[in-house]
């Protein structure tokens, strides 16, 4: 039994043009789901949740961060002491980034536990795995933009891992650092890619879900 | 408890008092709602000034340097302040105009301090260029105070549109004089 779409005039105004009310009644509320799914399966809606949380406190936090290598670290401290609620803000971006690996790695389990990626669903996982992938890139690059100690250390050691690949290893390396060594222009790809991979896999979710 | 909730009492609740149901609801749905706001409010709050704008939101100027008949201009949350010493007769001609034939009208005391110093945000009301006639040489405008080039607006000694198409008198933005010398603007 299909739910109706709302008969108020605009719905089907809109709904005869585009039909997104009946999409989403079919994919949100008449999806057929197996009445034995526990509170384990909650964990993939909780991180497409952590997903918008952090796009959200992101593109907020973009707007008082400055890219650049003499001023990454200042804006990031503008961020924690002028910014209006700006320390809530970082702490919930970087803690959320935590939060995120921490409700995916429970997703992950659920899956292995119960089965989830065995036939027909082996593309799901693939699509699963590009998506872990993504989150760690994309948490890796956010890791570095406050331009600490930390940061610069840490970049400098991940990137130089691909070093260790035979023959394109250091021409490698200088193409990801855009220079001789991790510098500004390391850092402004790093802040445009750690913009752009969310929106990647958002468009990836879909394919998942 | 017992005696104060029997069994029988759930089904014989009317419709007007509403069942628990209802009341778990409602109730649920308001944390909901106090929830999303107390996620919402800071997230919007992040975007507004920040203390570092903030601690430049006022200005404090020496105008001891500015002799009679001269102007300067200051930056004041982004904008230029035009400082004006006016002279007597500059002062006079503001005075004598009928407020009535004003299309903005407002007096001249109450946009002057002590009748000599005049500070207006310099910012044509029309649409935000910046009036000619604070520096010497500048076109004043057929009333000898400021003139827009952008569309030719003309200000009055007293910075109140006479001519032209601005809306509203160049406005006197909040300001204290600390002594004669000192003022803080904003």
């Amino acid at each position: 039994m299909s739910t109706p779409v709302p008969q108020n005039k605009v719905v089907q105004w809109i709904e005869y043009r585009i039909p997104v009310f009946s999409w989403a009644i079919a994919h949100g509320i008449d999806y057929p789901a197996p009445r034995n799914l526990n509170y384990w399966w909650t964990f993939g809606s909780m991180a497409m949740v952590m997903l918008v949380a952090q796009i959200v406190t992101g593109v907020l936090l973009s707007m008082h961060y400055t890219p650049h290598a003499d001023h990454a670290f200042d804006s990031v401290e503008h961020i924690m002491r002028d910014v209006e609620w700006g320390w809530l803000l970082r702490y919930a971006h970087a803690n959320g980034a935590s939060m995120f690996f921490v409700v995916v790695y429970i997703h992950i389990f659920r899956s292995l536990y119960y089965g989830s990626y065995k036939a027909p669903r082996e593309i799901l996982w693939w699509f699963g795995i590009i998506l872990l992938l993504l989150m760690m890139a994309t948490a890796f690059l956010g890791y570095v933009l406050p331009w600490g100690q930390m940061s610069f250390w840490g970049a400098t050691v991940i990137t130089n891992l691909f070093s260790a690949i035979p023959w394109i290893g250091d021409d490698l390396v200088e193409w990801l650092w855009g220079g001789f060594s991790v510098d500004n222009p390391t850092l402004n790809r790093f802040f445009s890619l750690h913009y752009l991979l969310p929106f990647v896999m958002c468009g990836l979710v879909f394919l998942h879900l | 408890m017992a005696d104060s909730t029997p069994e029988g009492d759930q089904t014989s609740v009317t419709e007007e008092e509403g069942t628990r149901r209802d009341f778990l609801v409602l109730a649920a749905g308001a944390m909901g709602a106090m929830g999303a706001v107390g996620v919402v409010w800071p997230l919007i709050e992040t975007m507004n000034p920040s203390a570092d704008v903030l601690a430049l939101a006022s200005t404090e100027v020496d105008i001891s340097g500015i002799s009679e008949g001269q102007a300067i201009s200051v930056m004041w949350r982004g904008k230029p302040v035009f400082i004006r010493h006016r002279t007597q007769a500059e002062i006079e001609e503001a005075q004598k105009v009928n407020i009535d034939d004003l299309s903005d009208p407002e007096a001249d005391e109450d946009r002057s301090y002590k009748g000599k110093w005049l500070i207006l945000v310099g910012v044509c009301t029309h649409l935000g260029c910046i009036p000619l006639g604070n520096k010497l040489g500048d076109p004043k405008g057929e009333y000898g105070g400021w003139f827009c080039p952008c569309h030719g607006s003309h200000y009055d000694t007293s910075g109140r549109i006479r001519k032209g198409p601005a809306p509203r008198n160049l406005e006197v933005p909040e300001h204290n004089f600390l002594d004669d010398t000192l003022v803080k603007i904003g």
